[in-house]
């Protein structure tokens, strides 16, 4: 019957370190009796286990208590009712001694499941891996579990799940209306959970802003604990309650560093990113008061407290900054990083990555896929190690790093973080970006029309000069000088300064120069940019004139288009003439104003991204011939 | 993550993993294999991983090689990987006695882990260019391979002798033990089950 589960813990030395060294320490041996019962029990025995825990923890009118205030969300309760089952009398003096108890209960309840799994393990081991989406999830656990298995492999101790969720918020959402008001779909979010909890990759961009509020808003309200935690949470009701603005901050300030670590990087950067919604709440209609009505639940804290600390949180949290994550590279990225700090740090990046699949591994959850990923994990530290040793041996040796196993690497930056965002822009590539990045049918042809000046029968130049974007063909010019004003100063900068040399005859490829051969290779580059660009502007003219035509297909004068949307904002700001029965009309157009506005900000971001990306492959691409000169 | 699925169109993919004590040269053997170099200088291994195409018997595979630690230290992590191993390079140099004996612990421990005495499996007896110095005759290596029913290969990762050998010939013994496999669980399947079965009884 018991197949070859006695076997496993000599086969896998130090599998269980951790749990054997509890084990000895702290467990009595009627627990562990009590776990060797049937395969049956064992089997069934989570479930159980769960209901049971349900069924003890009571009634939730029994379980208020004497806190500043109350939530009413189950784990609140839940968290209450435990404190109960302790059996100690409610005084204020005694909290912190019950909740220490709490804690041994967690841990002795944590030592069972931890024995049931191995229990599990053992029977089931090599026909049937662990789910670790219910073993170990992420969602619904106490914050330092959680930020265990969802780690930001860069440093930032904050669970990878809500640093997505502020990412593509800060990045796409925060001029949404009704930002953390609206919740998402409440399938898509269980089904983001589920993906988490399961360890999958998820691209968080793919979904609409609501869903990741929500998320956000779902993991903090299913953390068993306040992230103010239990002891310190009235303390923080009163410091926000304070009057003086100055002892508030202090009385914040000190409060913070009192929480553990990753409670304080957690709260700074929520707090952070809700004072940057709150200040965008002429578009997103969420001021600090709303924001913090809408969240107060979730956050398990109250109003004042949530608008006490977005308030201060430059003070309270100097140095936190939200940084966007970039996900360790994976087999699929585009390329190594090129810079010595980029390797390095993208090194660290998968050390930890590494790491964290090793746990995984060893507390049984083997996957056909994490042992994949274990081997690619391997792979790409063994390369990263490669080039950066190579790299210190100098220029000579580099080029073979290119060769062998490589196959798909293509260096693209130096900078390394960009390594796998954005694509160098081919002929098409370009084209799409220029049409404007919105993926619906109409909303190019809006944006040309919101953009084209009332007069102008061509579409217009980008608006303001930030902006030299590929695209308009009447900026071209300027583009193109960009462009090669861009990569001039990246090159003069390797260069030392050699003036450009804007002829492009091969015959000088013969020439003693490096340096002259380089800046021939750019000027050929240059050219073939051009006139790459200059195809994609007869491109774009074309689409021009379709969409335009399509516009007056449609009965509409195009230019008419934009002086109507002017029209109705300018109706609507000046005030709600409520008799208006456009009025409804007028509020879709200014939303979809406000959108326009949104994406052409995003927009504007990315064709600058592109310029630099064009400039780094221009200058890659001259290295990389030079490279090939000089061994040929 | 998982954008090159490894069945349907690419090539077969080989999964290699060097054992052996530290300092006998599986990263010398791996790196003269992936490379054509040879790397004087030492520096213990923690793990490394390798994926290179070749051409085994006019056929297009992909060799995945792990280079793992020889040092005690990392054998918490070792198991993870070789539980992934398709076939093993048991390294050891013929001028270190004691490497010679620790291969008998490496074996025992893949036999654990994958609990199959059939794992292709190829014993490298490394440093064959330092004759001069060798301490560990040619009959004893020969005899404790035949004893495991597996072959014995001196190489020298320094002259690249036998260095493709040992991989192309364990290749092949992992490509042919997949194809039983395959037939296994297509055709004889209850044949396996009794004969699992059988093992487990006896031990």
């Amino acid at each position: 019957m018991e197949f070859e589960s006695p076997d496993v813990e000599k086969d896998f030395p130090g599998l269980y370190a951790s749990e054997s060294g509890k084990k000895s320490n702290e467990s009595d041996f009627s627990d562990e009796a009590h776990e060797r019962v049937s395969k049956k029990d064992l089997l069934i025995g989570k479930r159980k286990d769960k209901k049971d825990s349900k069924k003890d923890r009571g009634s939730p009118s029994k379980a208020k208590k004497s806190k500043p205030f109350k939530f009413p969300s189950k784990k609140e309760k839940r968290e209450k009712s435990r404190e109960k089952d302790s059996k100690e009398k409610d005084s204020d003096k005694d909290k912190d001694k019950k909740k220490d108890s709490d804690k041994e209960k967690d841990k002795k309840k944590e030592l069972k499941t931890k024995l049931k799994l191995k229990e599990r393990k053992k029977l089931k081991h090599g026909e049937e891996s662990l789910d670790i989406a219910e073993e170990q999830p992420i969602f619904g656990v106490a914050l330092p579990l959680a930020l265990e298995r969802n780690r930001c492999h860069d440093g930032v101790e904050i669970p990878v799940v809500i640093r997505d969720c502020i990412n593509h918020i800060q990045e796409t959402g925060l001029c949404v209306e009704g930002l953390y008001k609206v919740s998402g779909i409440k399938s898509k979010v269980q089904h983001l959970r589920r993906l988490y909890n399961q360890r999958e990759a998820v691209c968080l961009s793919d979904y609409d802003i609501p869903v990741c509020t929500s998320l956000l808003k779902l993991f903090m309200r299913d953390l068993p604990e306040p992230i103010l935690t239990n002891k310190l949470v009235a303390r923080f009701e009163e410091a926000a309650s304070l009057k003086d603005m100055a002892a508030r901050e202090a009385e914040l300030k000190a409060l913070v560093q009192n929480l553990p670590a990753c409670n304080r990087e957690l709260l700074g950067w929520i707090m952070k990113h809700l004072s940057e919604v709150a200040v965008h709440e002429k578009q997103n209609k969420m001021n600090i008061q709303n924001l913090s009505l809408t969240l107060s639940q979730p956050l398990q804290m109250s109003q004042k407290a949530i608008s006490a600390l977005v308030q201060h949180c430059d003070a309270v949290f100097p140095d936190i900054k939200l940084t966007k994550y970039i996900a360790p590279l994976t087999s699929g990225s585009p390329g190594l990083p090129e810079s010595a700090e980029a390797i390095a740090e993208e090194l660290k990046k998968q050390e930890s990555l590494l790491g964290q699949i090793h746990s995984e591994m060893n507390a049984g959850f083997v996957t056909k896929e994490r042992e994949e990923l274990l081997w690619e994990v391997q792979r790409m530290i063994t390369q990263l190690k490669r080039k950066l040793r190579l790299l210190e041996k100098g220029l000579e040796s580099s080029q073979k790093s290119v060769g062998d196993e490589t196959d798909a690497v293509l260096p693209t930056n130096d900078s390394g973080k960009s390594a796998s965002s954005v694509l160098p822009t081919t002929t098409t590539n370009g084209s799409k970006s220029a049409a404007g990045l919105p993926t619906k049918e109409e909303e190019p042809a809006l944006n040309t029309a919101v953009q084209t000046p009332v007069s102008s029968p061509t579409v217009g130049e980008p608006a303001p000069p930030l902006n030299p974007a590929p695209p308009p063909p009447a900026a071209t010019k300027h583009v193109v000088e960009a462009i090669i004003e861009n990569s001039d100063s990246v090159c003069s900068a390797q260069d030392g300064g050699a003036v450009l040399n804007k002829d492009s005859s091969t015959d000088q490829t013969s020439s003693s120069s490096v340096d002259e051969l380089a800046l021939c290779l750019e000027t050929e580059e240059l050219l073939i940019l051009v006139n790459q660009l200059q195809s994609q502007i007869a491109n774009e003219k074309a689409k021009v004139a379709n969409l335009r035509a399509e516009i007056l297909s449609y009965g509409g004068n195009p230019d008419y288009c934009h002086f109507l949307i002017e029209n109705c904002s300018r109706d609507f700001d000046a005030s709600m003439c409520t008799d208006n029965p456009e009025a409804e009309d007028g509020a879709l157009l200014k939303q979809v104003v406000a959108e326009t506005q949104v994406l052409q900000l995003q927009k504007k971001n990315l064709t600058q991204t592109i310029i630099e990306e064009q400039a780094n492959c221009i200058n890659l691409k001259i290295q990389m011939k030079l490279l090939q000169i000089a061994s040929s | 993550m998982s954008k090159k699925p490894s069945g349907g169109v690419q090539p077969a993919l080989h999964k290699v993993i060097m054992v052996g004590s530290g300092g006998v040269g599986k990263s010398a053997l791996t790196l003269q294999f992936m490379y054509d170099e040879f790397v004087e200088d030492y520096e213990p291994t923690k793990a490394d991983s390798y994926r290179k195409k070749v051409v085994l018997d006019g056929e297009e595979v992909q060799i995945d090689i792990l280079d793992t630690a020889g040092q005690e230290d990392y054998a918490a992590i070792r198991d993870n990987y070789f539980r992934s191993g398709e076939g093993f390079l048991c390294v050891f140099s013929i001028t270190e006695e004691e490497s010679f004996q620790a291969t008998q612990e490496f074996r025992e421990q893949i036999l654990r882990v994958k609990n199959d005495e059939q794992i292709p499996f190829v014993l490298v007896g490394n440093k064959g260019d330092l004759d001069e110095k060798r301490k560990v005759p040619l009959a004893d290596a020969q005899s404790r391979a035949h004893h495991w029913q597996v072959p014995y290969v001196e190489t020298s990762a320094k002259t690249r002798d036998n260095v493709d050998k040992v991989f192309f010939d364990l290749m092949r013994e992992i490509r042919s033990r997949k194809m039983e496999e395959n037939k296994m669980s297509n055709g004889r399947g209850k044949d396996k089950s009794k004969r699992k079965k059988l093992r487990c009884a006896l031990l």
